[in-house]
């Protein structure tokens, strides 16, 4: 089974100055969803909305239970 | 030593996880976040609104926090906020978050990880010295001294903070323990709830813990605090700093410890802090020890009398003898 899409782009943008000023740049939620879907597709990799809101549900789900 | 670029700068130790296994450090980009809040887990939720923040974070091991702290070492840290918890600590990392010049973390959940990560003492020295590193990079070009706030159980590990850092100032803040204990019983914090720390580091058996009161066990707790910070006050590395000595204390006494240049633009930054709540500056500061002590049950003070007492009176005599010290 291949990886996660979300996940692959993740290890990319990390080391990519570019594409975390462009992201950091989205004004907001949905402007960010768009850029994400962007900057995948610059590098080849298909992400599609409901996987970055899920990633980010996932992230503040994670963050919350951190004590748990 | 210069600085190299590393893929992590730009990006902050946020927890340490996987204790009992292997452990992996998380990370989240904080480039233009200033850590200002009351506690460095405050300006992680903040920094964490941020959806890039959230969703694009870094795990690495202890392999990449060595590196990073080679390639890229932070400020060395030069004072360490010490304290018996409830007691104006806040208020004093606050004041010198104030100062732009001066870098503050305040209680971050990383440097209690690497003290609890269950290596030897040797390996926690090193984790402790590069995680501190990670915490020390500078925020703005002109920050220098670097204050860490540590959580109030990290007295226990005096002996390791200091082997670590060796050259830092380490001050202890104390205050009344009944004002202490009635803040605690109104609201535990992390230390003071049975279990969440083991019971031996504050003397105790699982069987003494489970069958104590909540006044014993939280005063238990306290004591086992001050009885460590008596012991390095005793050796010379601590300053004993007392809550009625705040906040004057904190430019007459702490700042100069510290290497920190306090002038009237200082004072009145610092003056501005002291007038609101140090945990919620949005209400103004309300002197409550009054309060406390009327509120304080007969078990509260006798707990306080059987376990916290004589210690608190053992840091007031070192304390006042420090300062009748010619």
């Amino acid at each position: 089974m291949g990886e996660d899409p979300l996940e692959e782009l993740r290890r990319l943008v990390v080391d990519d100055a570019r594409a975390r000023d462009r992201l950091l740049s989205a004004t907001d939620r949905d402007a960010f969803v768009l850029e994400v879907i962007e900057v995948g597709g610059d590098c080849g990799i298909e992400v599609s909305p409901v996987e970055v809101i899920e990633g980010l549900r996932g992230a503040r789900r994670r963050r919350s239970e951190r004590w748990v | 030593m210069t600085k190299r670029s590393h893929a992590l700068q730009g990006w902050t130790p946020i927890a340490v996880e996987g204790a009992g296994g292997p452990t992996a450090i998380r990370w989240c980009f904080t480039e233009g976040v200033e850590f200002d809040d009351p506690f460095f887990e405050q300006t992680i939720d903040r920094c964490l609104r941020d959806p890039f923040r959230l969703l694009f974070w870094r795990e690495t091991g202890f392999d990449a926090l060595a590196e990073f702290a080679s390639v890229s070492p932070g400020l060395r840290p030069t004072g360490f906020i010490f304290h018996m918890s409830r007691c104006g600590s806040t208020l004093l990392a606050q004041m010198f978050a104030r100062l732009p010049a001066v870098l503050v973390m305040s209680e971050p959940p990383t440097v209690d990880g690497v003290l609890r990560s269950g290596v030897g003492d040797r390996e926690r020295v090193d984790r402790l010295r590069w995680m501190i590193s990670a915490l020390g990079q500078p925020r703005r070009v002109e920050q220098a001294p670097f204050v860490v706030k540590l959580d109030a159980w990290s007295i226990l590990d005096f002996a390791l903070i200091r082997t670590a850092f060796p050259d830092a100032v380490c001050v202890f803040v104390y205050r009344d323990p009944i004002e202490v204990l009635v803040s605690q019983l109104a609201r535990r914090g992390y230390h003071t709830i049975p279990g969440t720390l083991p019971p031996a580091w504050f003397g105790l058996s699982a069987g003494e813990m489970e069958s104590m009161s909540p006044e014993h066990y939280c005063a238990a707790a306290l004591a086992s605090l001050c009885e460590s910070a008596l012991r390095a006050a005793r050796a010379n590395e601590l300053t004993l700093i007392h809550y009625r000595m705040l906040p004057g204390a904190v430019s007459d006494t702490v700042a100069p410890l510290f290497g920190i240049d306090v002038g009237s633009a200082e004072r009145a930054l610092f003056a501005a802090v002291a007038e609101r709540d140090a945990k919620n500056p949005v209400i103004p500061f309300v002197a409550d020890g009054v309060e406390k002590r009327r509120r304080a049950s007969p078990a509260a003070r006798a707990a306080v009398d059987a376990r916290l007492g004589a210690v608190y009176e053992s840091l007031e005599h070192h304390r006042r003898g420090d300062h009748d010290r010619p």
